[in-house]
């Protein structure tokens, strides 16, 4: 076909194949198809016939092979499909504290530059999707055919060319499906917008321009409603399905591949809108929105932001509970030897016990607080970015950077984290009176929540669930204790084959190795000689640790998931 | 508690032979006086030797001494029962009393006495006797004369009697006077009534009469009751009587009273003599030649004051009679007793009264009655005590031991484990006398063993330690002659361990020497103080310490290092502690030549072996001192 | 027409970050282990006990804990008894008085020493790990 054909066609798919599994079954098998630019077009077919998978690898969404175009252009990537389609969810995916406008308005702070393009976005969306007197109304108090609207309402945000609806009018009254289509009618009249939707109405086929027909991984026909009634000899749609099963599919698509040549000059089409191609923010601008909003959604997450501080406030006071007298007296041995030489071996004997106690309860607090702080830095992390991947995906797909979403992430849940630290060393300093400079101890602290958040944030990016995610986490945190070689010892092998990865390590060897000039240096230096680092390496190498738990969650933020 | 002490010259074996035989010559009459004193000696108590040797001799006296209490030879008499006789020489009773107890009854005396029973039987005034049977009687006295135990005391009594006879015959004329005087007499008896006036005036008669008249009869006067009576009678009798007789004296030579006076002497004579059967055999005859009559002794008054010495019996022939009387019977009473003393083992109970009947009965044939057997025993045991006696007062306690044995085995009754436990304290008393001596000796003090030595021979002079302590002390009076040079000669060599060894005999020579002696103090305590040393070692390597017994031993060679005793003690102990000894000896060589800081390493490799070490201790204190010093200098210097 | 307006972050990128990074770790914990004194060279401890004068001028470093204080003098300095961390014997150090800093039993320190006359350890700085 000409690429003037294409024109035509918003978006088109040559010999589309998706497979799955590890005996590749196919899904769609070299699917050829296309859909009108400025059109309702419909995407029918019965349940599991791959309908879905057919629009969302064409839209980038899933691995496929074959030629997929987008007005001619072949699609590369789903980015190229930016600005031209926009995909909206069957279920809409809008975070529940927010209310309708700032959902909109986040969506269109995160897509729109221009602040009064915005402004008049927001109310022309509002408008069309019908929601402008329910503007401050929480998404959780939203109907469904509501959330569907507000759903479509933020596919509008980027003003698309088309938009792809995943079975939007499903599970919704008759009345809503109607308000639903005839919204979509008049963006397509008033906009000249694109539409490809996957029904099951087929009573509503009447508003569709061209309806495409899938059967078993195949199109088997593309047209109008009429020329599907022709097509399949059927009266209405209705009994499209039976008609279909009477056939194989490969009966079906010999007869769609005897029929598909047709003429070369295609119908008129009125113009397709041209996308208006606005500015959108940067990286940075999207960051602070997402900020932004994130910010909104703790404050507005009450049980999240209790949890928070419960275990902020509440763990120092465990590690606390262990010094309320404040660390013990440690007295000294004396430097020359006055007394008898069994006094001598006494006095000495009665010291290192002493020492050993002593040093063993700093270590311990020490190594308690981190660990605390470990664990709520897999609290801060692990949930964060698997809990709301989909609408990430979504996001993503609209226009929102990875790279911003990560940053916006890191710095979000690393703020936090270094509140906590902050809060502990200043705690467990004062309540408990450790000595040592407070300065370096209190980085240390911090660098030990931040980077334990940073890593867990990161297995949160990786991994597909918000539980897998929760696991590995608690996991880590688990294993820092006996892998770091402080209180229980290490076979020899394993000990710095461990140790650079033990978060709590450092952040122990760090705040100890500030203690220094301490007695309870000397006390645990008196019967180890163990290399400890200084807070200064220490710090380091949990700054690598969150450079690493940084990589981490871009990469996972990188990755593609399904929506 | 040695308060006295005997000196010693030294060097003299001579001198000391002197002083024991000086001892042996002062110990006879030193004993006798604290024996004749015996509450001085218990108030002497704390003299110990003394008292002890005391306490012997008084035992060994008592003890040994064979003769009976009765017999007190000192005074010369015989008590028996108030009556004393005389004992004119002891030796001569006691060679006769030996001779009776070697004596075998013969025939003969058996015959003899069975002769002078029958021959008193004849006076007895039971038997109805006339002049014939008299006569026959007195015949038999001739018969009797002729056996050796008679003594020729019947011929005597015979002699006397036929005096009689013939004063008689001569005197017929004045018999019937005689006998009318007598009659007289007896009237007048009845006629006396007052006594005291006869008493006073017997007294006043008397004081006319002659000295020993008076003494008569103040001492009659002076007794009581029937027997002042009598006695006054007997007085006036006697005075009256007396003035007859003296006319009837003067009117014939010898006269019946002349005979009669000497018969009454001649009875007194015997019974003084201790014939009591001669005795009652001339008193036997008296009865029956002067009938009744002149009973009253008028002779020997002395005698019989002297023979009855606390008696106011007024002497008459029957008195004599029944006092020999008596004394026969008591003989027998004694005889018997000996015997059965004898029997049952108490010899010495009956030696003794063997003697007193002895001395009374001497010539008594019922001593015959005690068997030959029975006599050998008692001249054994006799003899063995006089012996005893004499080993005892010589103190040859062995040999009063060994006779104590035997007069132990011969008399039951004998106090042989008194004398054994005597004989055995007086020798240990001198044994430890000597023992003292030899300990004053060594260590020089010499006036103290004299002392010691002379208690000890006073104690038992033939104690064989003495002997000893004679022969040691001479050694060492020899040694010490040389002990000079031997001293100096070990002195010079350094031998102190010699000069340790032979520290007795050193001392004993070197005692007096102000020079050496000291020195040699100084060596013996050196000595003395590295044996110590090594003794304490060897414990405490015992116990595992063995280093702490090397640093004991190091500091033993301080002292001396040539000693040998020490140096093999050290190199016995040394491969156990050659890691110690080569850190400590390194670090000694450090310090030595000023490399403290070498040294200190050294030493501290040594305290870390063992860490309790002073020798460790202090060097590191010398060495940091030092290496203090040296950076100071250096500091000034810079 | 398409204008991407975001660089491309490419998987890639990260995952190098992430790889040299923990190099940079595993070597940066390894480096750092060395210690401030690392380029010199241990002092030999038991050729020194053989024989301390052998090692006249000689500087090393030394890593021992204080056992106890021998002597010590304001002007001059202190005497001190060392556990040398590699061996089991204890060696005299002087710290000079310039060092003003606390010494404690049972404290560990790397020190740079220098052998002086007669074998004496001098310390001429020391470092507590």
């Amino acid at each position: 076909m000409s690429k003037a054909i294409f024109i035509f066609y918003m978006l088109s798919c040559e010999k589309l194949s998706v497979t799955l599994g590890a005996n590749k079954t196919h899904i769609l098998d070299e699917v050829t198809a296309s859909f009108k630019t400025g059109a309702m077009n419909a995407v029918i077919g019965p349940s599991g016939c791959g309908k879905t998978t057919l629009v969302k690898s064409m839209l980038g969404l899933l691995p496929h092979t074959g030629t997929v175009r987008i007005e001619g252009d072949p699609v590369e990537d789903s980015a190229d499909l930016l600005g031209h389609v926009a995909f909206a969810p069957q279920f809409s995916i809008a975070h529940p504290q927010l209310t309708v406008e700032e959902v909109l308005g986040y969506s269109l702070d995160l897509c729109v530059l221009d602040a009064g393009v915005k402004a008049e976005r927001l109310a022309s969306i509002l408008d069309r999707i019908g929601l402008l007197d329910r503007r401050n109304t929480r998404v959780s108090s939203l109907s469904g055919g509501q959330l569907r609207r507000l759903g479509l309402g933020l596919e509008l945000v980027g003003d698309p060319a088309g938009m792809v609806c995943d079975e939007v009018t499903s599970g919704l009254d008759p009345l809503s499906e109607d308000q639903i289509l005839e919204m979509l009618i008049k963006l397509r009249d008033d906009r000249g917008k694109t539409f490809i939707c996957i029904i099951h109405n087929l009573a509503k086929l009447d508003y569709f321009d061209w309806i495409t027909v899938v059967f078993k991984g195949a199109v088997v026909f593309q047209g109008s409603l009429d020329e599907l009634k022709a097509y399949f000899e059927i009266p209405d749609a209705l009994h499209l399905y039976d008609v279909l099963n009477r056939r194989e599919v490969s009966a079906w698509r010999a007869k769609w591949a005897e029929h598909l040549p047709r003429s070369d000059v295609p119908e008129e089409v009125p113009g397709s809108g041209k996308p208006s191609r606005i500015a959108m923010p940067g990286a940075i601008g999207q960051v602070g929105t997402l900020l932004k909003r994130r910010s909104l959604l703790f404050i507005r997450d009450r049980g999240y932001w209790m949890l928070t501080l419960g275990i902020t406030l509440g763990f120092p006071f465990l590690v606390a509970i262990f010094a309320l007298d404040g660390l013990p007296e440690l007295r000294g041995l004396a430097m020359s030897s006055e007394g008898g030489f069994f006094e001598q071996l006494e006095d000495n004997l009665r010291f290192r016990i002493d020492a050993l106690e002593t040093a063993s309860l700093v270590t311990g607090l020490i190594l308690f607080q981190v660990i605390l702080l470990t664990l709520i830095g897999s609290n801060n992390g692990a949930r964060e970015i698997a809990g709301e991947r989909v609408l990430y995906e979504k996001e993503r797909f609209s226009g929102v950077q990875p790279v911003a979403y990560a940053t916006s992430k890191l710095i979000f849940t690393s703020g936090i984290a270094l509140l906590q630290g902050l809060w502990m060393a200043v705690f467990v300093k004062y309540v408990c009176d450790f000595p040592g400079p407070f300065v370096p101890q209190a980085l240390i602290l911090m660098l030990s929540c931040v980077s334990m958040t940073m890593v867990c944030l990161g297995f949160s990016a990786l991994l597909g669930s918000e539980d897998k995610a929760s696991l590995i986490s608690v996991y880590l945190v688990g294993f820092q204790l006996p892998l770091s070689g402080v209180v229980l010892a290490l076979p020899e092998a394993l000990v710095w084959l461990c140790r650079p990865l033990i978060n709590a390590y450092w952040g122990w060897a760090g705040y100890f190795g500030s203690m220094i000039s301490t007695r309870f240096y000397d006390a645990y230096r008196l019967e180890s000689s163990e290399y400890i680092p200084t807070p200064l390496i220490s710090g380091s190498v949990l700054l690598i640790h969150c450079v690493i738990g940084a990589a981490l969650v871009f990469w996972g933020c990188q990755q593609k998931r399904s929506i | 508690m040695w308060k006295r002490y005997v000196s010693i010259s030294l060097g003299l074996g001579g001198s000391i032979a002197s002083v024991l035989g000086q001892g042996v010559a002062t110990t006879s009459p030193s004993y006798v006086a604290p024996a004749a004193q015996p509450t001085q000696i218990a108030s002497q108590v704390p003299t110990g030797g003394m008292l002890e040797s005391n306490t012997f001799l008084e035992m060994s006296d008592r003890v040994f001494n064979p003769n009976s209490d009765s017999l007190d030879f000192e005074e010369g008499s015989f008590n028996w029962k108030g009556r004393s006789f005389n004992l004119a020489d002891q030796r001569a009773f006691r060679a006769r009393f030996e001779r009776f107890l070697l004596s075998t009854p013969s025939k003969e005396s058996a015959e003899y006495a069975a002769l002078m029973r029958e021959i008193m039987d004849r006076l007895s005034v039971a038997n109805s006797n006339n002049d014939e049977t008299i006569q026959e009687t007195w015949q038999l006295l001739f018969v009797a004369g002729e056996f050796d135990q008679d003594g020729g005391n019947s011929v005597v009594v015979a002699n006397q009697v036929f005096n009689a006879w013939r004063i008689r015959k001569e005197s017929r004329g004045t018999a019937m006077s005689q006998i009318e005087l007598e009659e007289l007499r007896r009237n007048q008896q009845e006629v006396v009534a007052n006594r005291e006036r006869m008493i006073r005036k017997l007294k006043e008669r008397r004081e006319r009469e002659t000295s020993v008249e008076t003494r008569k009869e103040s001492a009659e006067a002076e007794g009581e009751g029937e027997i002042a009576g009598e006695a006054a009678f007997r007085a006036l009798d006697l005075a009256e009587t007396e003035a007859k007789l003296t006319a009837l004296e003067a009117r014939a030579a010898a006269t019946g009273l002349q005979a009669k006076l000497q018969f009454q002497s001649q009875i007194v004579a015997f019974l003084t003599q201790r014939r009591f059967q001669h005795a009652l055999l001339l008193s036997g005859f008296y009865q029956l030649l002067f009938k009744g009559s002149h009973q009253q002794l008028e002779v020997n008054s002395d005698e019989l004051s002297a023979f009855f010495p606390n008696s106011d019996l007024s002497f008459t022939v029957d008195t004599l009679s029944y006092v020999s009387r008596e004394a026969i019977n008591d003989i027998d009473t004694g005889v018997e007793a000996i015997t059965v003393a004898y029997n049952e083992g108490r010899k010495l109970v009956a030696l003794e009264r063997m003697q007193e009947i002895f001395f009374l009965g001497e010539y008594m044939p019922e001593l015959d009655t005690i068997s030959v057997v029975a006599r050998r025993e008692f001249l054994d045991l006799y003899r063995g005590m006089l012996e005893a006696r004499e080993l005892a007062e010589a103190k040859d306690y062995a040999s009063v031991l060994e006779q104590a044995k035997k007069l132990g085995a011969i008399a039951r009754d004998f106090p042989e484990s008194r004398v054994i436990a005597s004989v055995e304290s007086a020798m240990s008393m001198s044994d430890m006398a000597v023992f003292a001596a030899s300990q004053y000796r060594n260590i020089g003090e010499i006036d103290k063993a004299r002392e010691e030595l002379r208690n000890a021979i006073e104690i038992w002079p033939s104690n064989p330690s003495i002997r000893d302590f004679q022969r040691e002390t001479t050694q060492l009076a020899t040694a010490g002659s040389q002990g000079e040079r031997v001293f100096d000669d070990l002195m010079a060599r350094n031998d102190f361990r010699g000069i340790y060894e032979r520290r007795m005999e050193l001392g004993f020579g070197l005692a007096a020497d102000t020079e050496r002696k000291p020195q040699l103090m100084a060596v013996i305590d050196q000595v003395a103080k590295v044996d110590m040393l090594i003794a304490q070692a060897r414990e405490l390597d015992k116990q595992g310490e063995r280093y702490a017994a090397w640093e004991l031993l190091e500091t033993a060679r301080k002292i001396d290092s040539d000693d040998a005793p020490m140096n093999r003690a050290l190199a016995e102990l040394a491969p156990r502690v050659a890691n110690f000894i080569g850190a400590v000896d390194k670090a000694q060589k450090h310090e030595a030549n000023g490399e403290y800081a070498a040294a200190l390493s050294a030493y501290m490799i040594a305290q870390d072996i063992y860490p309790a070490s002073r020798i460790c201790r202090i060097g590191i204190e010398v060495s940091a001192n030092g290496l203090m010093r040296a950076l100071a200098a250096e500091n000034v210097v810079d | 027409m398409f204008a991407p307006t975001q660089s491309k972050n490419g998987k890639a990128v990260p995952i190098l970050i992430g790889v040299i990074a923990f190099i940079v770790l595993i070597a940066a914990v390894v480096f750092l282990k060395g210690g401030r004194f690392a380029k010199l060279e241990a002092l030999p401890v038991a050729q020194y006990l053989e024989g301390p004068t052998d090692f006249l001028g000689n500087e090393y470093a030394l890593k021992a804990q204080i056992d106890s204080q021998l002597k010590w003098d304001k002007a001059i300095g202190r005497l001190v008894a060392v556990n040398v961390e590699s061996g089991r014997h204890r060696l005299p150090v002087f710290v000079p008085a310039k060092i003003e800093q606390n010494l404690q039993t049972g404290q560990r320190y790397e020190m740079h020493v220098r052998v002086e006359t007669g074998g004496l350890i001098y310390v001429e700085a020391l470092r507590k790990y």
